[in-house]
């Protein structure tokens, strides 16, 4: 691997870390109105940190899919592909690369078209959200197009994977170092 | 031609046996699913991230992860160790007890077994070969099976995942799970006691009593952040201002600021450069759990369509089984599966088919979700695919024979304790009725 590939790995570990911090502070905010707005302003306290916490959850998950996780870091089922020689692997990775790719690419343009699509001609806003200076709502399409760009990731990763494994080389190399385990 | 559900499960399997990502093999079958049978392809990723969106309760299960790293990286797990060596180092098999006890205590503010594993694990198992006193393989093995005991003891992210399949209250899961916890860890500290006096492993040098005070005094911070987790909880069932206060999620953050403000300013072990670490870490373990969790909701979405949870109450009342005999059966096809496949992936798409059963059959939805739970864990440690025993090989080298030849018996007696649990419901839910649950 090249360094630049690796630098633009850290830098969406970067912001994956960064959106993992947003939403920290935002519950830690949302505590804190909240407990203000019982006790002494009244009213409801601040309802848009609820909608900005579930919206770097999404991001979180489908940024980081896109961007941050190599296949080794996903949750598998590599007990039956372990039994194999590594040429077999080889042939099994190439496989599950090509049909991941494949049907990925298959679904887009009508996820992009019939859902991501109608939202944004509806202009469906979100309840709380606001963009700052201006004071618009945002639009749900902004918040919900991180699946396309996931989408697209997707596909163009594992396209890549497809072709160097068919150049010869070892699924195990074509992922970085160690990941982490799942929590479970 | 195939039926749509019947190509959709082949993929899947096909797709995840290969080794492809579970949440990718998933995603893949669904597409598959809307090919065959002529719906809309953007249904799966409407489904999926919806999904996700619309559940504020998921939250809970990254901030549980981030504080468990936080303790991590902070130096809590290692002095709350220290604390433990002193309490019951000084019997029989002292380190053993010490691994199982320190496991109990962490379980009180970690929710995952992982993190339990890699955070204690990494400091214990060293301490316990140290001069051969322990064989490798039984340090590792007593290492994952005390483990299995930190998503039982509130918090729990699998009780979070089950919750969002079955609407059961995440309040009275988290309580119900207090008692067999408890039982777990006990029935490990039996088996631990009899190897111990059977295969004469060494008594640690018991730490003078007079040095416990100050050893207290330095876990004190840890030891009381799992009693500062619960009071978050369960806080407004004691104090009525507080009712509607701190949400089960909002208790997930509480408890990721306080392991902050610990670590940070306590124990002085947190720099900015480890923090940022952590924040990465946990958003990563959160984006690879985010992604199975929004593709079983697909899986689950496509189940539901075809209505195979009433063909499977069907099918029950068909055999006319008993609850008791009900139960009994899933939870043996539960471990059967669970050496197989990963705990999230059983719990949020396997457990759902089982839930209108058990309504249909008056089983507790609470009782049931904690006893399921508990198998899923003991999953964790059966091999051949047992995440906690993968965990522990990859911190310690460990060679996974090794682990394997030790762990039947822990894995023996937790199958006894989940046996009992699953007997006698009121193992579970004598605390949650206690506190007002009414079944």
């Amino acid at each position: 691997m090249t360094t630049k590939p690796s630098r633009l790995r850290r830098l969406a570990d970067d912001i994956l870390g960064l959106m993992m911090a947003v939403m920290f502070f935002t519950f830690i905010i949302q505590i804190v109105t909240r407990y203000l707005a019982k006790y002494q302003i009244g009213g409801g306290g601040f309802i848009w940190t609820a909608d900005l916490s579930t919206t770097c959850m999404v991001w979180i998950a489908f940024f980081g899919g896109a961007f941050a996780l190599s296949d080794r870091d996903h949750v598998k089922f590599d007990m039956f592909y372990n039994l194999f020689e590594p040429d077999r692997q080889r042939i099994m990775a190439i496989f599950t690369a090509i049909v991941i790719a494949a049907f990925f690419a298959w679904s887009l343009p009508a996820t992009i078209d019939s859902w991501l699509g109608q939202l944004y001609r509806w202009n469906k806003p979100n309840p709380t959200l606001k963009i700052p200076f201006t004071g618009d709502a945002v639009p749900m399409w902004w918040i919900y197009s991180i699946y396309a760009v996931f989408a697209a990731s997707v596909i163009v990763r594992y396209v890549w994977r497809a072709i160097k494994l068919m150049g010869g080389a070892k699924p195990h190399e074509l992922d970085g170092p160690h990941g982490e385990e799942p929590a479970a | 031609m195939i039926s749509p559900f019947l190509g959709c499960i082949i993929v899947l399997v096909a797709v995840a046996m290969l080794g492809a990502p579970i949440s990718f093999a998933m995603i893949v079958s669904a597409i598959v699913y809307m090919l065959l049978k002529g719906g809309d392809l953007a249904v799966p990723a409407e489904t999926m991230v919806q999904g996700i969106y619309d559940s504020p309760l998921l939250l809970a299960i990254p901030l549980f992860i981030t504080a468990a790293n936080i303790m991590n990286a902070g130096s809590i797990s290692e002095r709350l160790l220290r604390f433990c060596i002193a309490l019951v180092g000084r019997f029989r098999g002292g380190l053993g007890h010490v691994n199982v006890v320190s496991n109990m205590i962490f379980a009180g503010m970690s929710g995952s077994a992982v993190a339990d594993a890699v955070g204690l694990g990494k400091i214990i198992i060293p301490m316990m070969t140290k001069d051969g006193r322990y064989t490798r393989g039984y340090a590792a093995a007593i290492t994952g099976a005390a483990a299995t005991i930190g998503p039982i003891i509130p918090p729990s992210i699998p009780m979070v995942m089950y919750a969002l399949v079955s609407n059961a209250s995440i309040g009275y899961l988290f309580m119900g799970g207090i008692v067999p916890g408890l039982m777990m860890g006990m029935v490990l500290m039996a088996m631990n006691w009899w190897t111990a006096k059977k295969r004469g492993f060494p008594v640690e040098r018991s730490v003078p009593l007079r040095e416990l005070p100050a050893l207290t005094l330095q876990a004190l911070p840890a030891l009381l952040m799992p009693v500062f987790l619960l009071f978050c909880i369960y806080g407004e069932m004691f104090i009525p201002a507080m009712s509607g206060l701190v949400t089960t999620t909002e208790a997930a953050a509480m408890a990721a600021l306080y392991a902050l403000l610990v670590s940070a300013f306590v124990y002085r072990a947190l720099t900015l450069a480890k923090l940022h670490g952590v924040f990465v870490e946990s958003a990563k373990a959160t984006a690879a759990v985010g992604l199975v969790i929004g593709a079983s909701l697909i899986f689950n979405y496509i189940i539901a369509s075809e209505n195979i949870p009433a063909k499977v109450t069907t099918l029950m009342q068909s055999l006319n089984v008993s609850p008791l005999m009900f139960l009994i059966l899933v939870n043996i096809l539960l471990l059967i599966l669970g050496c197989l496949l990963d705990a999230s992936a059983i719990i949020l798409v396997i457990i759902p088919l089982f839930l209108p059963t058990c309504k249909a059959l008056g089983i507790d939805l609470v009782h049931f979700g904690v006893v399921a739970v508990v198998n899923c864990m003991i999953g964790l440690i059966t091999p051949p695919y047992g995440v906690l025993l993968f965990v522990v090989n990859a911190i310690t080298g460990i060679p996974l024979k090794e682990m394997i030849s030790e762990i039947w018996m822990f894995i023996a007696v937790l199958i006894a304790a989940l046996f009992v649990m699953i007997v006698f419901p009121e193992t579970v839910l004598f605390l949650p009725k206690q506190f007002g649950y009414g079944g």
